[in-house]
């Protein structure tokens, strides 16, 4: 993952370096340069097609300089700002084209997300599991789609979720147990 | 048509590829076309829903204008039985 947990202090350091850039938006380059591979890899991963994901990540940054001065500190890393905007982005974009809407996984994050619905299984069963599992996630919600793919494709921490969603910590957790809590009973039901 | 499309990761962009698509100077030069009131906004005579507007009236006008009544036509004699009714009246 691209990601990293951020300290208060970083946290700050980029408010700081956000207010300059309130002030004049050539100073928004340094965070531009720093967060333009995390975003374009997160677009990647939902618009599998790298020419637009690019321009979609080159929108989301000038969406992002143009209401810059809107902008306020809330104790959130900037990134969180960003990812909520590429996400808006996104929803458009599917909204528009009226495809299906990719979710990028990989074996070992839908292994694990199947080990927190069910508990120890025979390794013969994986496959068929597997499949199970992929149309038991069609049965979810774009927002609980988002949340699955946050937690378990991407392996991100409750903290950066509740960031990116703009919800506490413990509403992220509790929100989450509640989307498995609903694949296992669609899993148990099939 | 389901609503998503499962698909297993593929392997991420080269470093140098994703710099390749790094160009802050169009960020700056969109965020000033966005700035820019007159490139931001679209005209008043292009916006589909003014069009549409513009067209529903003209059609309403025109048949108004051709629907209109014959004016020999439009005034009413008063029949007999109005005039019988008008007599009781009285």
């Amino acid at each position: 993952m691209e990601t990293k947990h951020q300290t208060i202090s970083e946290i700050e350091a980029e408010w700081a370096l956000v207010q300059k850039a309130q002030k004049d938006p050539a100073l928004f380059a340094p965070l531009y340069n720093r967060h333009f591979k995390p975003i374009f890899l997160f677009i990647l991963r939902r618009i599998p097609a790298e020419e637009l994901a690019a321009d979609l990540t080159a929108l989301v940054f000038s969406k992002a300089l143009y209401n810059l001065h809107q902008y306020q500190y809330r104790g959130l890393p900037f990134s969180a700002w960003l990812y909520r905007i590429a996400l808006n982005e996104i929803q458009a974009h599917y909204r528009q084209s009226k495809k299906e809407r990719v979710v990028s996984f990989s074996s070992e994050a839908l292994l694990l997300l199947s080990q927190d619905i069910r508990e120890e299984e025979e390794a013969h069963l994986q496959e068929e599991r597997e499949q199970q599992l992929l149309q038991s996630l069609e049965d979810l919600s774009e927002e609980e789609m988002v949340y699955i793919e946050l937690r378990f494709f991407e392996g991100r921490s409750f903290k950066e979720i509740a960031d990116i969603q703009q919800v506490t910590e413990n509403n992220a957790k509790v929100k989450t147990y509640r989307i498995i809590e609903r694949l296992r009973k669609i899993l148990i039901r099939k | 048509m389901a609503k998503y499309k499962f698909q297993k990761k593929s392997n991420e962009p080269s470093d140098e590829f994703i710099r390749s698509k790094m160009d802050f100077n169009k960020i700056l030069q969109q965020q000033k076309d966005l700035n820019n009131y007159k490139l931001a906004t679209k005209p008043l005579y292009k916006k589909p829903l003014f069009l549409g507007f513009i067209v529903l009236l003209s059609v309403i006008t025109l048949v108004l204008i051709f629907d209109e009544p014959d004016p020999q036509e439009a005034t009413v004699k008063p029949s007999k039985d109005s005039m019988v009714v008008d007599s009781l009246k009285k």
